[in-house]
């Protein structure tokens, strides 16, 4: 359990770690155009490389506070244990189709291994690797809630 | 067809919203075998290979620490100054203060729960009902989208492919009108109910706050006006924006350093999902031109409302009803790619369609059952949620005038746009 805290914490500084370089590369973008007149090359494609990682690993971090948006209007209006069956196959197809995507994911890293970005020179499997990473995590943690699930109502 | 009901039901069992997408695309892709899944994984990536995109957890961020500066009062204080003395007095505040939060902030709930509490507090204090108190509070929320600068209208932009600058300005006089026919509304009510009025202010007094809630009146004028100007961009106004907040909020030592990592966490939190249905939008919007959706669409509904004027009839329905059971983002993202190439082929201006679709969803903010604002006014007020909105009924009268309005004079909203050269 401490073991899972500790990784959820190095989880949360990860993502605002890189949400801090990508304000602070937009940031520097606009003092050395504006300001200094000596406008940066890379400062753009640092911000939406980091923008990248910063959207599909939250995927990650929401999965794990059920926090994704969707409309409970009907379900909370279900008996508990209809809710809770339904909840069960939602986690599961969803665990499904996210870990899908992620194997789909893995192989765009095969697809675009021979790319690099343009200022920065950085390969664009590096930049794609987000994706199915973030999406094996939050199809890992829709598997385990589904679970965990059974077994309360066990 | 059969895809768009499997979304519906999808929807309505719970499964969240970005993932009853993928799950439509990806099915779509893997029944009809035409192109290599691959294709899915690619289009998802791609989607949020966009700079402006940025701009999107950047103005979050921006209202979030602006909330943060400790200048909420500041902002009571000078519209108290301003209408307090007119029949109504802190329901007119309310107002106005809303207003002035608007330019810093494009959050409605971040209104709602922010200055919302000191409104709400201040107003049972000079005896106001408190149902009439969270109804104004919760109403004049929908002001700050409207009012640039706002997350919705940059999803919007984003979505249809126009002008940040352009949908901002196109906020303003609609967002001046929201205001001003609340405004009415609360004078007739309070003047049913002998609601208090506060002393008219001095010159000093006005002064005093005047300056005192300047830095708040500078923000809107800051990122707008760099915007307008060439200065920077709309992603980089947000970057402009949030760091003039952290400023503002260090000088007044509401905010600290150790605050930080949590505001940008919760930032990237509220801006996550939205970005995650925009990229799977992006694979959705490629099935949907790739089955000639928009092109059918088009002829479908120029069959059934063949005038721009009962178009846009239909679209304000369909969307107030949307906006009753879901949160504004996801709606702006799947609906513009539909609706954008039918309200075109009409003649219909971009720019005006993108206010209209934002203030039907801001109406939806404050109707239930799915209406943000009043959840978060139902917290600050302790009063359940139901009673809230039964409160909140007036208002949609002038906001369904708003409404009204804003559809049906396009000029009204492209003056400022047009001033600008951005429509």
């Amino acid at each position: 359990m401490r073991l899972a805290r500790m990784l959820k914490k190095t989880y949360y500084w990860l993502l605002v770690a890189i949400f801090l370089v990508m304000l602070v590369s937009t940031g520097l973008q606009v003092i050395f155009r504006y300001f200094l007149g000596y406008p940066l090359g890379w400062t753009e494609e640092l911000s939406k490389i980091m923008f990248i990682w910063a959207a599909f690993l939250t995927v990650g971090a929401l999965t794990m506070e059920d926090q994704l948006m969707k409309i409970e209007v009907l379900v909370e209006r279900l008996p508990a244990g209809l809710a809770n069956i339904l909840n069960i196959v939602v986690k599961f197809c969803s665990g499904v189709f996210l870990l899908w995507l992620a194997v789909l994911g893995v192989r765009l890293l095969d697809l675009t291994k021979y790319q690099v970005s343009t200022a920065l020179q950085i390969p664009y499997w590096l930049i794609y690797l987000s994706l199915p990473l973030g999406m094996i995590i939050a199809g890992g943690v829709m598997f385990a809630q589904s679970f965990a699930a059974i077994k309360t109502k066990r | 067809m059969s895809y768009f009901l499997l979304l519906i039901v999808l929807l309505l069992i719970g499964m969240p919203i970005s993932i009853s997408l993928l799950v439509v695309g990806l099915l779509y892709m893997f029944l009809t075998g035409q192109v290599d899944l691959i294709v899915a994984a690619q289009r998802i990536a791609t989607g949020l290979d966009s700079a402006s995109l940025l701009a999107i957890p950047f103005f979050l961020l921006a209202g979030n620490l602006m909330n943060m500066t400790g200048i909420t009062n500041k902002i009571f204080n000078l519209a108290s100054i301003l209408v307090g003395h007119i029949r109504g007095g802190l329901g007119h505040v309310n107002v106005v203060g809303s207003m002035i939060f608007a330019g810093m902030s494009g959050s409605a709930v971040a209104d709602a729960a922010g200055l919302g509490a000191i409104e709400m507090k201040a107003m049972v204090d000079e005896g106001f009902d408190l149902d009439f108190s969270a109804a104004i509070t919760a109403a004049s929320s929908t002001i700050a989208p409207i009012i640039p600068p706002s997350i919705s209208g940059t999803i919007y932009a984003l979505a249809a492919g126009v002008s940040i600058g352009g949908v901002f300005l196109a906020g303003v006089l609609p967002g001046i009108l929201m205001g001003i026919t609340m405004m009415v509304m609360v004078y007739f009510i309070s003047k049913k109910r002998d609601y208090p009025v506060r002393p008219r202010g001095t010159m000093r007094q006005f002064f005093k706050a005047l300056i005192e809630a300047l830095p708040a009146l500078m923000a809107p004028l800051l990122m707008l006006g760099g915007i307008l100007a060439g200065v920077f961009t709309a992603t980089e106004a947000g970057v402009v924006g949030s760091l003039y907040a952290l400023i503002l909020g260090f000088v007044n030592k509401e905010l600290k350093l150790r605050d930080l990592p949590g505001v940008l966490l919760d930032t990237l939190k509220t801006a996550g999902d939205t970005l995650f249905i925009i990229g799977v939008t992006a694979l959705i919007g490629w099935i949907l031109t790739l089955e000639q959706v928009p092109m059918r669409m088009s002829q479908w509904i120029a069959t059934i409302a063949p005038t721009p004027g009962l178009f846009l009839l239909l679209l304000n329905l369909i969307l107030l009803l949307l906006g009753c059971f879901m949160a504004s983002s996801p709606v702006i993202v799947m609906c513009t790619p539909i609706v954008l190439p039918v309200a075109l082929m009409m003649g219909i201006d971009p720019i005006h369609l993108g206010i209209i679709i934002v203030l039907n969803l801001m109406i939806g903010l404050i109707t239930p059952p799915v209406g943000v604002c009043l959840y978060a006014v139902s917290a600050v007020a302790k009063m359940p949620v139901m009673r809230v909105a039964k409160a909140v009924i007036p208002f949609y009268v002038p906001l369904l005038i708003c409404l009204l309005i804003t559809t049906y004079w396009p000029d009204f909203v492209l003056f400022l746009p047009r001033l600008f050269g951005l429509a």
